[in-house]
């Protein structure tokens, strides 16, 4: 564009800048004029006219930024003398540009993230009133991830509360909705009527939900999302007050909600009212407790501990009942807890956004330390431009203000490719991002993040301008201009650059090696996490649910599941195909808890508590649970009247005591229940981690499925000879084929939903070492770049060496420990650093300790290697400077 | 340098400077750092080069007001003179730089 400038300049000056080269020749003119007066000869008053004058180029330039800019003349002046510099060095340009624009980029996406779920408000009115509720029972032994209030607490507490004013509770769930012939399969979510009006929604049309529409046995209605409302029912209002299906089941539709409300997520499309089972007087109900995701908003004045003490009062209040063990563990006295809802939200993933934050943070300082450190170097190499500068007059505070300005276009530079870099990065994020993952649709570039990105601009320049531009203002202008290059020790390379310099480059191999150690332990709990035995083979694995018909009978469901298998089993590609309650990774629990004998003898009898599955022959080969001792059910297990019964290693080691478990019998081993029938344990199976690699294992029981007991939930195994994926039509064909009235989802490879749970580390994993590498990346091209430039710099000292003898091996020595020494250091405060930033991310750890020594002596094991790969090139080339080369410069 | 540092040390008077010099009757930049020398018995030496930004910058401001003239010996020159808000300027700028001298003087006398 260079040609273009010149053409404008020389074609199109404009009037104005005419006049004024008119007005500044006449002065000079003017001044000649008087010189020669004085008896100056022509050329000498010339001379000495310009000479008071100044350069008429420069003054040209100032008075006309005067013009355009009046008092901004002066920085728009600096600006335009820093871009000259910047075209003047592209190299320098693009490597500083391309490090800021990094650095600013990656803080302004991850501050975008971290803003848009952890910070921003809810987008409920006094959203920081609503607190999530939950009761611990301490001691007690929690088997899901699931935090509830009991049904009973609920009750006792909604009677007369006194620091709450809306109770409620929500849940979501996976439904199907059947549109004309489509069954379509989303989330939706139940809500307390109570809650509505607290969480700030007002219908698009129709009306919300009532209070008596959510006591049990009320007609069943829905509230429709805007989007589902646009997507499936073209906007047509007539949809209100008809029915729409969802898992069979006709809801009334008695509303649509806008698009803008997403409670409790934005997945979820319709809602209904959650209805909170009533504590029943009935004598086979009597011992029944439900657990509920509770809600509330604090009453005014009040704070969180004044709601957890009602609250823990509230549920003391109420009897303990055998199924309230089974939600809450045996455990000592409940305990409330009050957390506000947009911290309980992101709880999951708020370790890891921190541990990112933290992470994008350092790599900001490297790639501020690296600029700062070509900053340094540079003012090296422009010494005698201050210095020429400085005679003529400028002050040391207008040089200061010079190489700031530099920075700060530079900066700027940085950070408009950063906000283009963090524009595409949020775009990706969804996509990258794991499934569930909190607020996704609050994460934009918007006005928080637009001034988060100028301060953190304005942080870049002082932190990367301010020390060099200190350094440049402030040196001996003589011994500068006397020696040029060679006089680096005098005149610009005090001491003081070089420890300043060295200190950057221990604080880039510090940061630099504590986002290694935090990436290797992120790595090292992924790898934990995708190497755990889940004590099931989820390879060529389907599974598939069905739901059968609202109200049809056991017979129905029975009916159903024998014919599908011996359909399935006779499929092409189908190796073994089983049903029972439950898959992994299917998001139901079936908990039972009932008494047994007490294995140690200090007590008469202990209460057990296990997940029930309740499986038809097949179910457990098709998943490939490992058997340890005794068999597996087959057919005639079906048909005894002995209830065969397997048990996993951690039951019996519980529960059962030492000695042979196969073969144990119990009669009435559900003595509420059962009536002289005998149970007889038949083996003994590996535990299975049901609910994801990151559980704990449970005590797991496996009743054979009995005729009537399957109930309307059929979960499908069927483990395949190929690819899962090749039999999903034919098995979704065999169960539509079979019954026309029953819903089907998740027909899928049991691998996808086991892939999906580990997402969210995933995505920690790959991001955190993304950085990392970034980091490592930064900081050697800081240390190869400083090295290189001190070689060059030192070019006539390591000549004279060279010429006293010194041999090559010792110059190389030379040059590698001065870049190995701070490189040392840096890595040793960098474990230091780590230690604190580790225990930072425990929560976002899975089998590895915040101090496990393998993933610190791995990230120096790569810092090392790398930082001497970057200080052996300019090594290499100091080694090589011959005497006479280094002199005759 | 020298000579640079008392120029930094008058750069926030100059504009004073200038616009007392105006207030005797229009000039030229040549003029102007002349008139400021002859009157200060060149003890005050503008420095040229800032004389023009600072002309121009005042002229944003409208304080001075320039057009072409022709001088005497047939020259075309650029001529500034007073504005209103400039004489009010002026007026300010005086009364700041009273008071400025005053304090000092006093220091001087009495520390």
């Amino acid at each position: 564009m260079g040609w273009l400038r010149r053409l404008r300049s020389t074609i199109l000056r404009s009037r104005q800048q005419l006049e004024i080269e008119e007005e500044l020749r006449f002065h000079v003119e003017q001044r000649t004029e008087e010189f020669m007066r004085d008896g100056m000869s022509a050329d000498l008053a010339r001379q000495q006219a310009l000479r008071r004058f100044g350069n008429p180029a420069l003054v040209r330039e100032r008075t006309e930024d005067a013009d355009r800019f009046g008092w901004l003349g002066d920085l728009v002046h600096d600006a335009r003398y820093a871009l000259r510099m910047m075209q003047r060095h592209p190299s320098f340009t693009a490597a500083a540009l391309a490090t800021l624009a990094l650095g600013i980029g990656a803080t302004s996406t991850v501050f975008s993230v971290v803003y848009g779920v952890l910070l921003r408000p809810l987008p409920y009115p006094a959203a920081a009133q609503l607190v999530r509720l939950w009761e611990e029972h301490p001691g007690g032994n929690t088997m899901g991830r699931e935090r509830w209030i009991s049904n009973r607490t609920y009750w006792a507490w909604s009677e007369q509360p006194r620091t709450v004013e809306a109770l409620g509770a929500y849940g979501t769930f996976t439904a199907t909705i059947r549109v004309g012939d489509d069954d379509v399969s989303t989330w939706g979510a139940q809500v307390s009527p109570a809650l509505m009006p607290v969480l700030g929604v007002v219908p698009l049309a129709g009306r919300l939900f009532t209070a008596a529409e959510a006591e049990p046995g009320a007609s069943r209605v829905v509230l429709l999302g805007e989007a589902l409302w646009t997507e499936r029912f073209n906007r047509d209002s007539s949809v209100i007050g008809g029915t729409v299906r969802i898992d069979g089941e006709p809801n009334t539709v008695i509303g649509i909600l806008p698009r803008g409300f997403a409670f409790p997520s934005a997945d979820e499309v319709f809602w209904r009212p959650y209805t909170i089972a009533r504590v029943s007087a009935d004598p086979a109900q009597a011992q029944a407790t439900s657990g509920m995701t509770a809600l509330a908003r604090l009453a005014p004045g009040v704070t969180i501990g004044q709601v957890e003490a009602e609250g823990t009062a509230m549920a003391r209040s109420v009897p303990v009942t055998m199924a309230t063990k089974a939600l809450f563990g045996v455990g000592g006295p409940p305990v409330v807890h009050a957390r506000p809802l947009v911290a309980d939200m992101t709880s999951r993933i708020q370790p890891v956004l921190v541990v990112l934050a933290a992470a994008v943070g350092f790599l900001l300082l490297i790639a501020c330390a690296n600029v700062a450190n070509m900053f340094l170097a540079r003012g090296l190499a422009r010494q005698r431009e201050f210095a020429v500068r400085s005679s003529i007059g400028a002050g040391r505070g207008r040089l200061v203000r010079q190489l700031l300005t530099e920075t700060f276009v530079l900066s700027v530079g940085g950070a408009v490719l950063g906000l283009a870099l963090a524009w595409v990065l949020l775009r990706v994020t969804p996509l990258i991002a794991p499934a569930r993952f909190p607020r996704l649709a609050d994460i934009h570039l918007d006005r928080e993040a637009l001034v988060f990105t100028a301060g953190a601009t304005l942080l870049t320049t002082l932190l990367s301008g301010l020390l060099p531009a200190l350094r440049g203002g402030r040196f001996n202008v003589a011994a500068s201009l006397r020696g040029g290059n060679g006089a680096t020790a005098e005149g610009f390379h005090s001491r003081r650059d070089r420890r300043l310099r060295d200190v950057l480059l221990v604080a880039e191999s510090a940061f630099a090696l504590m986002l290694l150690v935090a990436a290797m332990l992120l790595v090292r709990s992924f790898v934990r996490l995708t190497s755990v035995d889940p004590g099931y083979n989820s390879d060529r694995v389907l599974t598939a649910h069905v739901m059968m018909p609202p109200g049809s009978d056991a017979d129905r469901s029975d009916r159903f599941t024998t014919e599908a298998l011996s359909r399935i089993r006779a499929l092409a590609g189908v190796a073994r195909a089983g049903a029972g309650n439950m898959t992994p990774m299917f998001p139901r629990q079936a908990v039972a808890t009932f008494p047994m004998p007490d294995p140690t003898g200090a007590s008469p009898e202990i209460t057990a508590r296990a997940t029930v599955y309740t499986v038809t022959p097949g179910y457990l080969e098709a998943l490939g649970v490992r058997l340890r001792d005794g068999r597996v059910f087959d057919e005639r297990d079906v048909q005894t009247a002995t209830r065969a019964m397997l048990v996993n290693e951690l039951f019996a080691r519980r529960y059962l005591g030492p000695g042979a478990i196969v073969g144990r019998r119990f009669t009435d081993l559900f003595r509420r229940t059962d009536r002289g029938v005998v149970t007889e344990i038949v083996g003994v199976v590996a535990p299975m981690l049901k609910d994801g690699n990151d559980t704990e294992p449970q005590p797991e029981i496996y009743f054979v499925a009995k005729p009537q007991r399957l109930g309307q939930s059929v979960n499908f195994v069927v483990r395949t000879t190929g690819d899962p994926r090749g039999v999903v039509a034919a098995v979704r064909g065999v169960l539509h084929g079979l019954d026309g009235d029953v819903t089907v989802d998740r027909v899928e490879p049991l691998v996808d939903p086991l892939v999906a749970s580990m997402s969210q580390p995933r995505f920690a994993t790959a991001t955190l070492t993304t950085f990392a590498l970034l980091a490592l990346i930064l900081a050697s091209i800081g240390l190869y770049g400083v090295l290189s430039y001190a070689v060059s710099q030192r070019g006539r000292e390591l000549g004279v060496r060279t010429a006293l003898g010194a041999s090559r091996t010792h110059l190389l020595g030379l040059v590698l420990r001065e870049g190995l020494a701070v490189t040392t250091l840096g890595v040793l405060l960098g474990i230091v650093g780590a230690t604190a930033l580790s225990r930072l991310m425990q929560g976002a750890l899975f089998g590895v300790t915040p101090l496990d020594p393998m993933s610190f002596a791995l990230a120096p094991a790569v810092l090392l290697p790398v930082a001497f790969v970057a200080c052996l090139v300019p090594a290499l080339r100091a080694s090589r400077v011959g005497p006479a080369e280094a002199l005759r410069e | 340098m020298l000579r640079a540092r008392k120029v930094d040390a008058l750069q926030g008077t100059l504009d004073l400077l200038v616009l007392k010099t105006l207030s005797l009757g229009p000039e030229h930049g040549y003029g102007i750092a002349t008139r400021i020398g002859t009157i200060s018995d060149e003890v005050l030496r503008v420095e040229e080069g800032s004389l023009y930004p600072a002309l121009h910058r005042m002229e944003q401001a409208g304080w001075i007001k320039a057009e072409w003239d022709i001088t005497e010996n047939n020259r075309r020159a650029r001529l500034y003179r007073l504005t209103r808000a400039g004489e009010r300027r002026l007026e300010d700028e005086q009364e700041k730089w009273n008071r400025l001298s005053k304090a000092v003087g006093k220091v001087l006398r009495f520390a």
